[in-house]
């Protein structure tokens, strides 16, 4: 009671300068919140905390042109949630071992090359991270910017790897994804980096992989290159599996609410910017 | 899932548009000019962003913001804003109090005392605007500024102690302000 009446004594004393103060602060042109602006920039704080391989670089986090009140009629919210039964366990979440999906799969410089998604479960609780942690061990991944087992409680982590001809995969970027983090309209995170192939070397080359994820109602994502050249990603035909080159899909990936898309620029490209375009 | 993030969404939404103002006034106290407080309150704005799911959820998102604010401010605002506002012409009056009543006397009062809060150090700064302007006690004022309530106590009775040192400041406060 005592600081209360010290404070509120000590607020009377200068309320003479709390006046001054509220004049003062009346003399800021408010404006306008610059709502889109600041979804662009919280989006891209949110990016950057994923990883990407030293070569590699975030080239875009989201766009907010959709963030309308207004609900659109195709954002997939029909969908029937399933029944809860029983909670379904760590390795039913895929905890100790990820889901993984193949996203991109082409041949350049006559090697063949592959993008595959590993999507790991979060774990529940600290017995689970460290386990998780120890299973990530053996697939040699280390999520970045983890300390102990007990940071990855309540996230799962993405995994991106680019495999090129006999080379070892090489771990191209990293995230963790939490309750909410669910991409929608045309909400876009990317990433450029070169494709290791060929006698390009990684120091030098030209950011010509573009890998990133979009909503799953995403129909097309165009990558634009330095000379202005464009490549559409888009869904694949119906029934399309895994035979034969899927460069430049859309593709959805086992565990993760966004699906993923993979654009490959020619040699010499470098990348310049992306969009959802449908 | 959709619904909840398209609700999330307009949470915040609400959140920035009905906090904007507000967050505009004490960022222009902390960093005394538009432009910076303008970057201030979106760079906060943008790190609660990424935690609105958590901040959205709290009992007291304020004290979040303003903790993020604070910090923020810290980091980017305490050095630029001496130089800003520091008179081109006397780096005399870049450190600690003005020594010349004339020139502060002749000045407009309220550059006069956003002049002053310039001057003041940083943290004195913080707990002034905190304090008497957000009008907060001494423990929220110690949480956003992530130190203990006597350091709050402290640092506001110095910051205090010197705005009233402003020759100008007598007469404002006498006459009440300009209004």
């Amino acid at each position: 009671m005592s600081a209360d009446r010290e404070t509120n004594h000590d607020m009377a004393t200068h309320r003479d300068i709390a006046l001054l103060l509220a004049e003062a602060a009346d003399e800021v042109e408010i404006g306008i919140a610059p709502y889109q602006a600041v979804v662009r920039g919280g989006r891209r704080r949110k990016t950057r905390r994923w990883a990407v391989a030293s070569a590699a670089a975030l080239v875009i986090a989201g766009s907010t042109g959709a963030l309308a009140l207004a609900r659109t009629t195709d954002d997939g919210g029909d969908r029937v949630a399933p029944v809860a039964t029983q909670p379904p366990t760590a390795e039913e979440r895929h905890v100790y071992e990820p889901q993984r999906s193949t996203v991109a799969r082409g041949v350049d410089h006559g090697k063949e090359w592959f993008v595959t998604i590993d999507v790991w479960g979060a774990p529940k609780n600290a017995v689970e991270a460290q386990n998780q942690r120890n299973a990530m061990s053996e697939y040699g991944v280390t999520p970045t910017g983890t300390r102990v087992a007990s940071d990855l409680i309540g996230k799962g982590w993405v995994f991106g790897h680019l495999l090129v001809g006999d080379g070892p995969p090489t771990t191209v970027l990293d995230g963790a994804v939490e309750k909410g983090d669910s991409l929608s309209g045309k909400d876009i995170e990317a990433f450029a980096m070169p494709l290791e192939s060929g006698n390009s070397h990684t120091a030098g080359a030209s950011h010509r992989l573009v890998i990133g994820k979009v909503a799953p109602t995403a129909q097309q994502v165009t990558c634009t290159w330095n000379d202005g050249t464009t490549i559409k990603a888009e869904r694949p035909a119906p029934g399309t599996g895994l035979t034969g080159g899927i460069e430049d899909l859309i593709r959805p990936v086992d565990g993760s609410q966004p699906d993923w898309f993979v654009c490959l620029g020619a040699e010499g490209k470098s990348f310049k910017s992306v969009k959802v375009t449908k | 899932m959709g619904d909840r993030k398209q609700a999330r969404d307009e949470e915040f939404q609400s959140f920035v548009i009905g906090r904007w103002p507000r967050l505009m006034r004490t960022a222009f106290l902390l960093t005394g000019e538009q432009h910076a407080a303008e970057d201030l309150v979106q760079t906060t704005l943008e790190q609660v962003y990424v935690a609105w799911r958590r901040v959205g959820a709290a009992d007291d998102p304020e004290a979040y913001v303003r903790r993020v604010m604070i910090n923020a401010h810290a980091r980017k605002h305490r050095r630029r804003l001496k130089e800003f506002l520091a008179p081109k012409d006397d780096s005399g009056l870049t450190h600690e109090l003005p020594d010349s009543g004339d020139r502060i006397a002749q000045a407009d009062d309220r550059s006069a005392l956003l002049m002053a809060l310039a001057q003041l150090p940083a943290r004195q700064r913080e707990a002034v605007v905190l304090r008497y302007w957000e009008d907060l006690s001494e423990s929220q004022a110690a949480e956003a500024m992530g130190c203990s309530v006597g350091a709050v106590k402290s640092n506001a009775a110095k910051g205090i102690a010197k705005l009233r040192a402003i020759p100008g400041l007598a007469d404002m406060v006498t006459h009440g302000g300009r209004k």
